[in-house]
């Protein structure tokens, strides 16, 4: 994400000395540019939890849990209680894979079944891989909708080894590097899981304190884990060293640098654009972490429903992020049956 | 049969004529599933032509017919694909909605399950649309039962209701049989009936039907394998209510949480697609499993084979196995000789 501003006192300085100059006549102050902010706005559902597809302001989503964005900007939804993944595009929402009913079958679209989707992330080449309450499988989705199982024997548990025989607990987050692995945040088994290209299944760190949580990763290959229960976002370099990246430990909503900054009891999903810069949703507020590890609040004041300027704004248990790749933030808004899009502009 | 045997059964005859040397009966060559590719180069595309370097997109079933004809529900290219002679070609579809007419101006959504009677009509369900359509032999289609709007009611087959995608099978007369939220009977005579309903499976999926008219279903919400009697006598055929691959007796015998279609042969065996594998269910609910290990893409013998995400079956009347290997691209076939 570009950030190009003209800090305001330089303007304010250039603006005075031509009016020096130009004595003689009336001229008008050249007007600072507006100062970039973040701005919250929705981008598809009508709030109500029901099931539509159709242009996006009538759609409807019931409880979605998570929000993904593939390389050529086309949203997904892990729409939770409608069991689908459902994708946004050119003002449009349809469902990409998943029917009516709670199902873990594989197959293509509407022939392939979710018991409750709860997350939903892209690889580079345009694949999406999905979590699901009642399926202890990690699966995948081409983007032709072909739903098939990435890794596990569905059996849950825990084993590493080949994909198709590997057990997972229950799992909170997933997300994929680069190169095309993936790793899993199995909470149940307190460990991050790696499932590797070739289709290998190995624990790259844990057994932990607490089950790891959400998950995200920064273009070197760092893992973020959010320790909700520590109140503290850990880092996992590629080596396996584990460490605090952010948060002081105790419960809050304090901004700050890295050793004071405070997260909430409801720290959820979190996600990284390609500086590295960090966004978590906390308790209805979106939370920045930059690489140096200060928090900031970008977006959000409370629960309810409201867009408009980031300090404003309101939502109601953001629960999934997505981003895509000009750095604007996704969210499921899960009370809300909405997706909103938290641009800085 | 055991070599054992056979080389006594060749002395006792040496013994008997003693009329001279007489060279030991060979034992037959033992008998194994082989796994050939039919139709299909592997690339998802929609080229007619000479099987092989036809192409589909998805296939999501194969029906044989009498004479051999195979078709196929393609679903991402939304047509009905034939298969005759060596040659693919388009059936009947062509657009995106359910439009009823001849060949190519009739048209599907996503065609999902295909089937056929003993007079060459085929059946076919489709992923978005809850009707069930009828194509003759001579590619008339219409709609055989269901109304547009997704649901559940008996009845008139006009004014009944059905859920999207549902596997079906249709009995020699043209009777067929859906896979639903519960198993449901649409009657030649054009009445819907429920005949099984949905306290007894858990998730109902694929389903076939014997020649004395006996249902096979897949019950995936409870790994097993359920008969259904003409009378509505419903019993488990195999599997012991948890999810795996363990071969063996009924009781032992383990199917995956991605069990598809199922077919049943002229002795009743029955062949299951499974997780990337076909799975064999002898009339005694012995399981064994006949072909394919991980996913992937290779013909050969049994276990060698491989199939990347087998979804619909057929068989024709030697008792082949047609497969729409689906992430393949490829209609496989597995012939026991």
């Amino acid at each position: 994400m570009k950030r190009c501003f003209i800090p305001l006192v330089v303007v304010l300085l250039i603006a005075g000395t031509s009016c020096k100059k130009d004595r003689q006549a009336n001229q008008p102050p050249i007007t600072p540019p507006a100062e970039q902010k973040w701005v919250v706005t929705t981008v598809a559902g009508n709030g109500l939890a029901y099931f539509k597809d159709g242009p996006v302001s009538m759609a409807e989503f019931k409880f979605p849990q998570d929000v993904a964005v593939t390389p050529d900007g086309i949203i997904y939804v892990a729409d939770g209680l409608n069991h689908r993944i459902r994708k946004i595009a050119g003002g449009q929402v349809s469902t990409f894979a998943g029917y009516e009913r709670a199902d873990t079958i594989s197959g293509i679209g509407a022939a392939a079944g979710f018991a409750i989707p709860i997350r939903v992330v892209p690889d580079i080449s345009g694949n999406l891989y999905t979590l699901d309450v009642d399926d202890f499988r990690v699966r995948k989705i081409n983007s032709a909708g072909l739903v098939t199982v990435a890794a596990g024997s569905g059996t849950r548990g825990f084993a590493d080894g080949r994909a198709e025989t590997a057990k997972f607990g229950e799992s909170l987050g997933i997300v994929t590097d680069n190169e095309g692995n993936i790793y899993v945040s199995d909470w149940e088994n307190k460990r991050i899981r790696k499932i590797s290209v070739a289709g290998e299944v190995s624990t790259i760190a844990g057994p932990m304190q607490f089950g790891p949580g959400e998950m995200t990763i920064d273009q070197q290959g760092n893992l973020y884990v959010v320790d909700g229960l520590n109140f503290i976002i850990r880092k996992i370099t590629p080596g396996g060293e584990v460490s605090i990246f952010a948060g002081s430990g105790i419960p809050g909503d304090k901004d700050g640098n890295a050793q004071e900054a405070q997260f909430s009891i409801n720290m959820r999903d979190i996600v990284a654009d390609e500086q590295g810069n960090l966004y978590l949703a906390d308790d209805n507020r979106i939370r920045k972490i930059t690489p140096q590890g200060n928090v900031s609040t970008i977006a959000g004041s409370g629960f309810g429903y409201r867009d408009g300027d980031g300090p404003s704004a309101k939502f109601s248990s953001p629960n999934g992020l997505g981003i895509d790749r000009q750095g604007n933030i996704y969210v499921a808004d899960e009370n809300n049956n909405r997706i909103r899009k938290i641009s800085f502009q | 049969m055991p070599l054992v045997v056979l080389l006594l059964t060749a002395g006792t005859s040496c013994k008997k004529d003693n009329q001279g040397y007489q060279s030991p009966a060979q034992p037959p060559a033992e008998k194994k599933w082989v796994v050939t590719t039919i139709a299909g180069d592997g690339t998802p595309s929609f080229t007619n032509g000479p099987a092989l370097s036809a192409t589909f997109h998805f296939p999501e079933d194969v029906a044989v017919a009498a004479d051999g004809t195979i078709y196929v529900t393609d679903v991402v290219n939304r047509v009905i694909r034939k298969i005759k002679a060596g040659q693919v070609s388009t059936f009947a579809g062509g657009g995106f909605d359910i439009i009823n007419g001849n060949g190519t101006s009739a048209s599907f959504k996503n065609p999902y399950s295909v089937t056929i009677d003993a007079n060459g009509n085929l059946y076919t369900s489709d992923e978005n649309d809850p009707r069930i359509r009828k194509i003759s032999s001579g590619a008339d289609v219409t709609t055989y039962a269901g109304l547009a709007t997704e649901g559940y009611a008996d009845g008139d087959a006009d004014t009944a209701r059905f859920f999207s995608g549902n596997s079906i099978v249709a009995d020699a007369q043209g009777n067929v049989y859906l896979s639903d939220a519960s198993i449901r009977k649409i009657s030649v005579s054009g009445q819907v009936t429920t005949i099984a309903g949905t306290t007894q499976f858990g998730s109902p999926g694929g389903i076939a039907i014997d020649k004395n008219g006996n249902l096979y279903v897949v019950d995936r919400g409870n790994y097993r394998i359920r008969k259904i009697t003409p009378e509505g006598d419903v019993s488990t055929v195999a599997g012991n209510g948890t999810p795996g691959d363990k071969d063996g007796n009924a009781d032992e015998a383990q199917f995956s949480i991605d069990t598809h279609d199922i077919v049943v042969d002229d002795q009743g065996n029955l062949y299951l697609a499974d997780n990337n594998r076909i799975r064999k269910i002898t009339p005694q609910g012995i399981v064994s499993t006949i072909a394919g290990s991980t996913a992937g893409f290779a013909d050969g013998i049994g276990a060698q084979a491989k199939f990347n995400f087998p979804n619909g079956l057929g068989i024709d009347a030697q008792g082949n196995i047609y497969v729409a290997d689906l992430n393949n691209h490829r209609i496989r076939k597995i012939s026991f000789e």
